[in-house]
């Protein structure tokens, strides 16, 4: 592990910001370790990745950096969709920092944390979104994400009738 | 900004909220209202709520889908649930084969069980009924009549028994949860 630990990699955004990184701190993205472990001879172009800008890249290293080393989640899926009800919406005190930002950049940081496959940044950020949520009217949620109600005054009150059992639960 | 994110991403998101939140989420937009309405596994955990159970355990045990989760679920709904007395409603609630590997034959012991116990109802109309969870009984007179129903899972054997208690008249009793009925 030494070897790789001291390795710096390059790579580019998509808006042409680029970060050298080191290999270790990169690969908590398990879409980068796959990559690099695809490449066998030392490659000195950088890696690109189209979907993630400078500011965003920034914000993912700096989560990156602050847990690495730390174990990555182990590819039993299915153990884990077993769990997903019992999951709770804890968040680390540094990682509740780290996440608050404003709504843009979270909805980045969670397209960023899903293409680059860095699952427990995903967790952190669907986590936050489901706590500003919960326990909120569906008007209040409107408001909060900017959504616009294109129900017809039919389809409202049809659902709403859907919904009555759920009420008191 | 929500709705940019794929139905997949959104969905991840709701694994985190409870399910009364999942339900008015429905009502926001009807981008929302369809994700929600295509995907099984918040079907599960709506039709979960509805009747009342929790989701006991890994898949690992039976290798159950959701979906034949929820399709069980589903059938036993319509099957047995609404079935009123007159002195409260019959409820066969949290009968431990959901989310528990329940395999056909497992499911059509518990059919024929319940059937049974309330063919016994339809002929005893003076009896009372009580429920609690996995167990259904009765009482006609001095004797109580037990069905434990089975849980699969948790290698809980179908078992039926009755009690002569001797008393005739108006009396009650309770099962206390606490303890083991095994």
């Amino acid at each position: 592990m030494a070897a790789p630990a001291t390795q710096q990699i390059k790579i580019r955004c998509n808006d042409e910001k680029e970060f050298t990184v080191d290999r270790d701190v990169l690969e908590r993205s398990v879409l980068i370790k796959n990559m690099l472990e695809d490449v066998t001879e030392q490659q000195d172009a950088p890696i690109p990745l189209p979907n993630v800008s400078g500011p965003v890249m920034a914000k993912v290293l700096e989560y990156c950096t602050h847990h690495r080393g730390e174990p990555l989640p182990s590819a039993d899926t299915e153990q884990s969709q077993d769990e997903t009800r019992k999951r709770t919406t804890d968040i680390s005190e540094w990682d509740q920092k780290f996440i608050t930002v404003d709504q843009e950049m979270l909805f980045e940081i969670i397209l960023a944390a899903n293409y680059l496959d860095i699952k427990s940044l995903l967790d952190v950020g669907c986590k936050t979104v489901a706590n500003m949520i919960k326990g909120k009217t569906p008007e209040e949620i409107r408001k909060l994400f900017n959504i616009v109600n294109d129900f017809t005054p039919e389809e409202e009150a049809q659902i709403k009738k859907e919904n009555e059992w759920a009420e008191d639960r | 900004m929500l709705l940019s994110l794929s139905p997949e991403l959104i969905l991840a998101i709701l694994e985190y909220v409870d399910e009364a939140t999942v339900v008015r989420c429905r009502e926001i937009c009807s981008r929302l209202r369809d994700i929600l309405s295509n995907d099984i596994g918040i079907q599960y955990r709506l039709e979960l709520l509805a009747q009342n159970m929790v989701d006991c355990g890994p898949l690992s045990a039976g290798g159950m889908t959701t979906f034949a989760r929820l399709e069980a679920l589903k059938s036993f709904k319509y099957t047995y649930i609404p079935k009123p007395n007159g002195r409260g409603v019959v409820d066969i609630h949290n009968v431990p084969i959901f989310g528990i590997q329940g395999n056909s034959a497992n499911n059509i012991e518990i059919r024929n069980l319940a059937e049974e116990a309330f063919q016994v109802h339809e002929q005893w109309r003076d009896c009372l009924w009580h429920e609690t969870p996995g167990m259904v009984y009765l009482r006609r007179n001095s004797v109580l009549h037990f069905v434990r129903l089975p849980g699969p899972m948790r290698g809980i054997p179908s078992k039926k028994w009755k009690v002569d208690t001797g008393m005739n008249g108006s009396w009650g009793f309770h099962m206390d949860s606490q303890q083991d009925l095994l």
